[in-house]
């Protein structure tokens, strides 16, 4: 059967708490091979993204597609090639390290245990050792492992970094990047750590509520994207023309977001009549770009 | 894939089984310990005369009447609590199977644990029955602790019912009914064979209620809120 190129395909996703509209129309799509993180504030709807995704959440209307399958109603053949990663890392905390390898191992065909074993290895866990009493950085070892002898196609990680200290999220992110470049892996991820993310993805979609603000590879998001300090004589201006995506002020010192040039910056100011000083270029990461698109509040 | 899920199954809910085990032994091995000193003390016609036609009669098997119950929760909320915190649910309803199968596979393995602590206890309780009293006693007495072992099948599943459903105002409302349901089979009983003509009923309801915690799972599965 031929494989659809897409490997996961939201299409007019709609979907309401209630009254509350979380999204409207929410297309994307995330090919093989590609890290895509996504972004969004609290209650963006990331977690509904993701749990649709799962199935565990029928949307409104639309329709989320997985190797060509509704999420809906996925089949155990294509169950079998997605990865799940539960936000903090959760797991069947009343097993222990052994026990939980044991159960995973009766539902893959291909259950690769030593890939677990050496991971569990190098953190020097007993395999008696009950994941209830375990550090947040060791659940997430053990969940790592799991996926690993998983060995799926997809991997979906809700929040990855969530509870983790700087080290264990930087040996969580190069073992995840490795891992999936060198076999090919096809990621989809959520985290509240930019920083991290962009050690990880290649695409990146942001979303705000009820919107798509960006859906792009992350360098060129990067690079397209822009940010401009200066300061004003006044601190009451509202900057409306159409170049700007976001400004913030504190007083007279301003920061204005832009796919625009410094120089359609500066000609907007002209035009308004302001007299501008030190105007400086910011030089944006990932998550300096976030905010700057989404804005502080 | 079944024998791995009900090894998890087995995982969760081992101590609780041996427990309720050990309390339900310890109870009726107290039951009829007590029994046979009061036979003692009194002569065994006598107490069996106290036991056939008191007003009301001696009801020395009472102490059994929740074990079952107790039994049954004790297993439900150690087989259910883990899966519900954190929502851990979704790491069983991702494995590759179909989420149906996988939930009654899971009120299954519960029922079959129940089950067989149902047949050991009563199993125990007859036999120690049997071996002090007269088949005038044991018939009906019988006749009345089985809708006690009905009980702990009804209890079970409104406790998977409830705790698989996602939202809180049904969680209630299945917990209510549960409990009212449950109490048909705990009238006050002043007279030995008590519910004789309504154990069919209750065995009924029962097994009419094995299937109720797939409908949560439904809506689980939905997404309801």
């Amino acid at each position: 059967m031929e494989q659809p190129k897409n490997v996961i395909e939201c299409r007019n996703l709609t979907h309401y708490y209630g009254k509350k509209l979380v999204y409207q129309n929410l297309n994307f799509a995330l090919p093989k091979g590609r890290i895509m993180g996504l972004l969004g504030k609290n209650g963006a709807g990331k977690s509904t993204t993701i749990n649709i995704l799962n199935g565990f959440l029928e949307p409104r209307s639309g329709q989320c597609l997985i190797y060509g399958e509704d999420t809906q109603n996925l089949s155990p053949a294509t169950k079998s090639r997605i990865g799940y990663l539960i936000e903090g890392h959760i797991q069947y905390s009343f097993m222990n390290v052994h026990q939980i390898e044991k159960f995973y191992s009766g539902f893959y065909k291909n259950w690769k245990a030593e890939a677990y074993w050496e991971l569990i290895n190098k953190l020097k866990i007993l395999p008696k050792q009950k994941i209830s009493t375990m550090s947040c950085g060791q659940r997430a070892q053990v969940a790592l492992g799991l996926i690993l002898a998983q060995d799926p196609d997809l991997l979906i990680l809700d929040d990855f970094s969530l509870g983790l200290d700087p080290g264990y999220r930087r040996l969580f992110i190069d073992y995840m990047r490795e891992y999936c470049k060198a076999k090919g892996k096809t990621v989809f991820l959520t985290s509240h750590i930019i920083q991290d993310m962009e050690r990880l993805i290649d695409d990146v979609f942001i979303m705000d509520y009820n919107r798509v603000l960006v859906q792009s590879p992350v360098k060129d998001f990067v690079a397209r994207f822009k940010g401009f300090t200066f300061d004003l004589d006044r601190d009451d201006i509202a900057f409306t023309d159409s170049i700007v995506v976001n400004s913030e002020h504190i007083n007279n010192h301003y920061e204005v977001y832009t796919y625009g040039e410094e120089a359609d910056v500066k000609r907007m100011l002209d035009t308004m009549g302001l007299a501008y000083k030190d105007f400086k270029q910011l030089n944006l990461t990932l998550e300096d770009a976030f905010i700057g698109l989404t804005g502080k509040y | 894939m079944i024998r791995h899920l009900f090894y998890k199954e087995w995982i969760k809910t081992r101590w609780a089984f041996f427990a309720s085990l050990a309390i339900g032994a310890a109870v009726i091995f107290y039951i009829f310990t007590m029994a046979g000193n009061r036979m003692t003390m009194l002569g065994a016609k006598n107490y069996m005369l106290s036991v056939l036609y008191d007003n009301p009669p001696k009801i020395y098997y009472s102490w059994l009447q929740y074990v079952p119950l107790l039994g049954a929760v004790c297993i439900g909320i150690a087989q259910y609590v883990p899966e519900v915190k954190n929502r851990r649910i979704r790491l069983t309803m991702h494995l590759p199977a179909d989420n149906r199968k996988l939930i009654a596979c899971m009120a299954l393995f519960g029922l079959m644990l129940i089950t067989v602590m149902n047949v050991l206890l009563f199993g125990f309780f007859e036999y120690e029955n049997r071996s002090l009293f007269p088949a005038e006693i044991t018939g009906p007495v019988t006749a009345t602790v089985i809708n006690w072992f009905l009980a702990s099948y009804l209890a079970y599943n409104y406790i998977g019912m409830t705790a698989m459903e996602p939202n809180g105002y049904r969680r209630l409302i299945y917990a209510v009914t549960g409990l009212i349901l449950l109490s048909l089979y705990y009238n006050d009983i002043d007279f030995h064979g008590a519910y004789r003509g309504s154990t069919w009923f209750l065995a009924i309801l029962a097994l009419f209620s094995c299937p109720l915690v797939l409908f949560s799972t439904n809506r689980l599965n939905r997404g309801d809120r």
